[in-house]
């Protein structure tokens, strides 16, 4: 409670243009649910909030229980935002179809609320696109998902003239954790190293993950550089890595 | 191991020497770390296998850093930028001056998909343009947004040195984007491994309530990727472990390693 009120207040205090929110589900991968102990949606959810920070974003979110279905709608309106959960192309009944979304913490091993892309959509009705959204979780980087499109990105890729000032990662199929873990290292060292959103990618497709363990898939501007608007580029003062 | 020791000193002391601002004229990387008893391919020369000659023209060499790669090798990069600072090409090369590891920004997204065959004469043909010899068996090869990843996985023995070998990353038109050599160290292997059988068994005797093997045990070499004690480093040399498979009573897939001599949990691993 006194979580998502902090959340809450740091998510106002921000403009929504230089806030960024990081969200891990811990509760559905931790010992007692799954009977055997697990560190990464702690050591995910710190690798993107600790290169957000360094890009110059402010960074709010929830990690473990206070990650619920209120405290992440009020951090969707961030103009970038990472979540690390289940996810799965789960039914829109207004929509007649799989549409994808992730489920919050709440605190539950099973059950928890289902984030869908229509609520979301409602959520950022009146924000501009997002600059950076990386969904770490199973599906939500496949067509059927509605994800990038409820955060205004395109699911397209640009590259040249009239490129998205935005970018959007997920992964296709199933997405290991041990792979995630690699690959999303990679991606952040590429950005705070001052590579483009899509060089980064690019970069972070040689680093050795497990190729059957994660298909990372991309939407949006390929030259486009997630910075907040006010940052320009960040002085990451000679401290490259994550 | 002296001349080594006092050359490494030497090239770090260069490297310190060379902190200059971006703006500065690269120095020459390879009279440089020749000087310091190094055998270091310049990255315009690499480049000139990769890019275009006219595109070559204004590009700069930024003074070269020493780095060391996720699994702990000390290595030598080279960033190739254009006037502006972006970055074109950045290299590594092990200290012995063998081609680690290369990445192109901003390769064309062309349309199509390359055939599996097509990709890997591409994969070959990039290789041995980089005076890289071709890897042993066939690859693996896969897709990801609009990128062909071919992959020759590392065997010591016949056992796999999981995420170790050659991956080349091309793009649709084959084009290369990357490619990258991981050869991790590995640890001693235990005196004495254990049967398989004893494997599953150890491994049936871990699992969750409710969670179901589906596949395994298989050797491998595997770097623990959690553990009750916390997670690994990545310099850690991998170990030879039984790995297993199967799926959580909520239906999520989960992997288990267990030491290939003890049979204690080295790591675990699930897909959400």
């Amino acid at each position: 409670m006194i979580g998502a009120v902090l959340l809450a207040t740091a998510i106002a205090l921000a403009p929504p243009d230089e806030s960024a929110a990081v969200f891990a589900n811990r509760t559905a991968f931790a010992e007692e649910c799954t009977g055997t102990v697990n560190t990464f949606p702690d050591r995910l959810a710190r690798q993107a909030r600790t290169a957000l920070a360094a890009l110059g974003w402010e960074v709010g979110g929830a990690v473990g229980p206070t990650f619920t279905r209120r405290s992440l709608l009020a951090g969707a309106s961030a103009a970038a935002l990472y979540v690390h959960s289940h996810g799965d192309l789960y039914w829109d009944s207004k929509a007649n179809s799989g549409v994808g979304g992730f489920r919050a913490d709440a605190g539950l091993c099973l059950g928890a609320p289902i984030l869908l892309p229509s609520e979301i959509a409602v959520t950022r009705r009146s924000a501009p696109p997002a600059s950076l959204v990386y969904i770490s979780s199973c599906h939500n980087g496949e067509r059927a998902s509605r994800l990038p499109a409820a955060f205004g990105i395109p699911q397209r890729k640009v590259q040249g003239s009239n490129q998205p000032r935005a970018f959007y990662v997920g992964y296709v199929g199933s997405a290991w954790q041990g792979a995630a873990l690699r690959f999303e290292r990679a991606f952040w060292r590429g950005l705070l190293d001052g590579a483009t959103a899509g060089a980064a990618f690019d970069r972070a497709l040689l680093v050795s993950y497990e190729l059957e363990h994660l298909t990372p898939e991309w939407w949006g501007g390929y030259d486009h550089t997630p910075y907040p608007p006010t940052a320009g580029a960040p002085d990451f003062g000679g401290r490259r890595y994550v | 191991m002296y001349k080594s020791r006092w050359s490494l000193s030497l090239l770090i002391g260069i490297i310190a020497a060379c902190s200059a601002p971006g703006t500065a004229i690269a120095p020459s990387t390879p009279a440089l770390a020749a000087s310091a008893g190094l055998n270091v391919r310049p990255i315009m020369s690499i480049a000139a296998a990769l890019i275009a000659p006219t595109e070559l023209s204004g590009l700069i060499a930024q003074p070269f850093s020493l780095v060391r790669s996720e699994s702990g090798e000390q290595r030598i990069r080279q960033i190739l930028t254009s006037a502006d600072g972006g970055e074109i090409m950045r290299v590594e090369s092990a200290l012995d001056g063998s081609l680690r590891f290369v990445a192109k920004a901003g390769v064309a997204l062309d349309g199509g998909r390359l055939s599996e065959s097509a990709a890997s004469a591409h994969a070959l043909r990039h290789l041995n343009r980089l005076g890289l010899s071709a890897p042993i068996g066939g690859p693996a090869v896969s897709g990801a947004a609009g990128r062909t990843l071919v992959a020759w996985s590392r065997q010591v023995r016949g056992v796999p040195v999981l995420n170790d070998g050659t991956r080349v990353v091309l793009n649709a038109a084959g084009a290369l984007v990357g490619l990258a050599i991981e050869e991790s160290p590995l640890a001693a292997p235990p005196s004495r491994i254990a049967r398989s059988e004893a494997a599953l068994v150890a491994a049936a005797a871990l699992l969750p309530s409710g969670a179901l093997l589906r596949e395994g045990p298989d050797l491998a070499w595997v770097l623990p990727t959690d553990v009750p004690a916390g997670p690994f480093d990545e310099r850690t040399p991998r170990s030879l472990a039984w790995c297993v498979t199967g799926v959580l009573r909520d239906g999520a897939a989960f992997a288990m390693q267990l030491d290939a001599g003890s049979l204690a949990l080295l790591g675990w691993d699930v897909a959400p």
